[in-house]
């Protein structure tokens, strides 16, 4: 069965700023606190996560209009999954993103959409603090 | 020196489980002389009918609206407050040996320290304190952790599968290949959640459970003050206890436990006159919450099978009433004996075939609410052994154990050191208590807010997927101890209704916000 899980931030910094981070498919590492690195190969991205788990996920929309990234984890407990990541303009200066999980067993949404929430945290405070900075 | 703290908490455990509680399918002459020796507690509630939750109010002494962890798989805080750091810091060696669950188990990117020790070959993580000072993982010296299946990454879970490889087979699979609790049936009547587990019993986790404990409780220098949580896996679902023991009670000899009506058509009377999810469980057409395996159907639960469940569930009972005994024996070798308090409880009841359901869930009735609660105080303090009647809950239990060691309770603690009898309890206000349940997990929402007070316990709910707030229960404890007949729309128990309700609100700590995420199913 398909399960869906969606947790958004609202982030004190232009759309554009927010989409050169997290539309930047192999920047991942760089905002995604359990991933250690990221390397991407025409449609595939690897992921090495830091607890040492390798994994690849297929790319399967990374529209710099729409601001949208949307890929596909490709594990075998897993027989479906999309994760879509939307970045909103609100205003010169803020922006809402917007990240979906839905999978299949539902189960893992809530896992994988827990790691969604923690690297929302971190982009949020990565991009506010460079405000500051 | 002062006086060494043995909590031992079980799992999912009925109050009528224990031969000093009446229980009649288990013998447990281990704890029911505990019992004889010490206070025992008639009325102790849990203040949630689920493990993270409850578990979380034992450690920080807290209702789940003011520790945040609101339903199974919301982790608690790293540095919430914990009366084990408070031990700690007092000069305690302090253990939690067996099932600690304050950290959701699913883990794949290894967040938790529960989940990261064993393959790590640690046994505590240095952390952040309530307190803002560092020390060990929530206060733990030692955490050498077990659950009630050889998943996962624990402690139990890696010595068997290096030193009794063969054994790994013989479990029930709580998961199936989605991820949910296993609906799987087996024994001789197909029941759900059992299981034939050939397994030694000595490589079992509750003698695990105990050899670990004495192993640790061994090492402590004499004079050296304790605290050790000995926490049993069982007798949690599923129901596999060793295949050798099972004689120990015969299913076919078991009597239907008073609380399962077998005809279908009073049963099903008895539900309909519940809040409607309830009767949405019981026929399979909503099932709310995590905790019951997905793809069974209560309605299909048959006699037999509740007799063999009943049984493999007492053979579990029994065993960790032997394991208690030996933990028992290498105190009183050690020469501290006297000196040593024993607290035995459990984090939550289990339905037992209660109305024809099983596991547990949004149901807050004595089979999930009435727990097993006994206080051996050490022999040394001279309290005179007694029975109370008053309602007490687990949030009580960190203000005892504050108590015992000879601390003052912190002002985060919400409960009070347990009455050594009634008129103690009378003396220092003890009078209700309180038991919550929210979850919301793929689109349906319950909540309960339940008080337990004068003989009566009341429910009432909040909006969810089930109900638009105005449903409710009321039963009368004493003349309906089996919670059959649902008072709460009995114009003659209106002015009762709302004084609890009353009571219940003014009582009930507000709910700590933002709602912490929850990250895991459980």
């Amino acid at each position: 069965m398909l399960g869906a899980v969606r947790y958004s931030s609202e982030i004190a910094r232009p759309a554009d700023d927010v989409w050169a981070m997290v539309g930047e498919p192999a920047r991942i590492g760089d905002w995604f606190p359990d991933f250690a690195s990221a390397t991407v190969e025409g449609t595939t991205r690897t992921i090495v996560t830091k607890s040492g788990m390798t994994f690849d996920e297929e790319l399967l929309i990374v529209d710099p209009i729409m601001r949208r990234l949307q890929y596909r984890l490709d594990l075998p407990i897993i027989s479906f999954h999309r994760g879509t990541i939307d970045v909103i303009e609100l205003g010169s200066d803020r922006s809402l993103v917007v990240y979906a999980t839905e999978c299949d067993p539902r189960i893992m949404a809530l896992v994988i959409g827990a790691a969604t929430k923690r690297a929302l945290d971190a982009v949020t405070a990565i991009l506010e603090e460079e405000n500051h900075g | 020196m002062g006086r060494k703290i043995l909590l031992i908490t079980t799992d999912q455990q009925r109050f009528d489980t224990l031969g000093c509680n009446g229980g009649v399918y288990s013998r447990t002459p281990v704890i029911d002389s505990l019992a004889a020796h010490g206070i025992r507690y008639e009325r102790a509630q849990p203040q949630s009918v689920v493990c993270m939750p409850s578990r979380s109010t034992i450690l920080t002494g807290q209702h789940p609206s003011t520790h945040g962890v609101w339903m199974n798989g919301v982790p608690l805080p790293a540095d919430a407050p914990s009366i084990v750091e408070e031990l700690k810091a007092a000069g305690y060696a302090t253990a939690l040996i067996g099932k600690s669950h304050f950290e959701p188990y699913m883990d794949p990117f290894g967040v938790f320290a529960e989940n990261r020790m064993a393959p790590a070959e640690e046994f505590t993580e240095d952390d952040v304190w309530f307190d803002g000072s560092r020390g060990p993982h929530r206060g733990f010296d030692h955490m050498e952790m077990a659950t009630h299946s050889p998943a996962g990454t624990l402690h139990y879970s890696r010595w068997l599968i290096f030193n009794h490889p063969e054994a790994l087979g013989g479990f029930f699979p709580v998961l199936d290949g989605n991820l949910e609790v296993s609906a799987a049936t087996g024994g001789d009547t197909d029941a759900v959640q059992v299981a034939i587990n050939p397994i030694d019993k000595e490589w079992y986790h509750t003698d695990w459970v105990a050899d670990r404990t004495i192993d640790w409780l061994s090492a402590r220098d004499q004079g050296e003050d304790w605290f050790c949580w000995m926490s049993f896996p069982d007798p949690h679902h599923p129901w596999d206890p060793p295949a050798s023991e099972l004689g120990r009670v015969a299913w076919q000899d078991i009597d239907l436990p008073a609380g399962y009506v077998e005809n279908a058509a009073a049963r099903e009377q008895i539900i309909a006159d519940k809040p409607r999810h309830w009767m949405d469980w019981y026929t399979g057409a909503l099932v709310s919450n995590f905790e019951a395996p997905h793809d069974w159907v209560p309605a299909t639960l048959q006699a037999d099978q509740l007799r063999e469940i009943t049984a493999k569930n007492a053979v579990e009972v029994e065993l960790i009433d032997d394991a208690v005994g030996r933990v028992m024996a290498a105190i009183e070798a050690m020469g501290c004996a006297d000196d040593v308090d024993i607290i035995f409880t459990t984090d939550h009841g289990e339905l037992g075939g209660d109305f024809g359901l099983l596991f547990k869930g949004p149901y807050h009735v004595d089979a999930l609410m009435r727990l097993p609660l006994i206080w051996r105080p050490a022999p040394s303090a001279s309290i005179a052994p007694a029975v109370v009647s008053t309602p007490v809950g687990l949030v009580d239990l960190a203000p005892t154990m504050s108590s015992i060691a000879g601390l003052a309770a912190k002002d985060w603690m919400e409960g009070a050191a347990l009455p050594v009898d009634d008129d103690d309890a009378s003396a220092r206000g003890f009078e209700r208590s309180l038991t919550e349940w929210d979850s919301s997990l793929f689109g349906v929402e319950v909540h309960l807010r339940t008080i337990t007070r004068d003989g009566f316990v009341c429910t009432i709910y909040g909006p969810g997927t089930s109900h638009d707030g105005t449903e409710g229960e009321l039963y009368d404890l004493v003349h309906d101890p089996l919670q059959q007949v649902n008072l709460f729309n009995d114009p003659s128990r209106a002015s009762l209704r709302d004084d609890l309700i009353d009571d219940l609100r003014r009582s009930q700590p507000p709910q700590a916000t933002p709602l912490a995420t929850l990250v895991a199913p459980v």
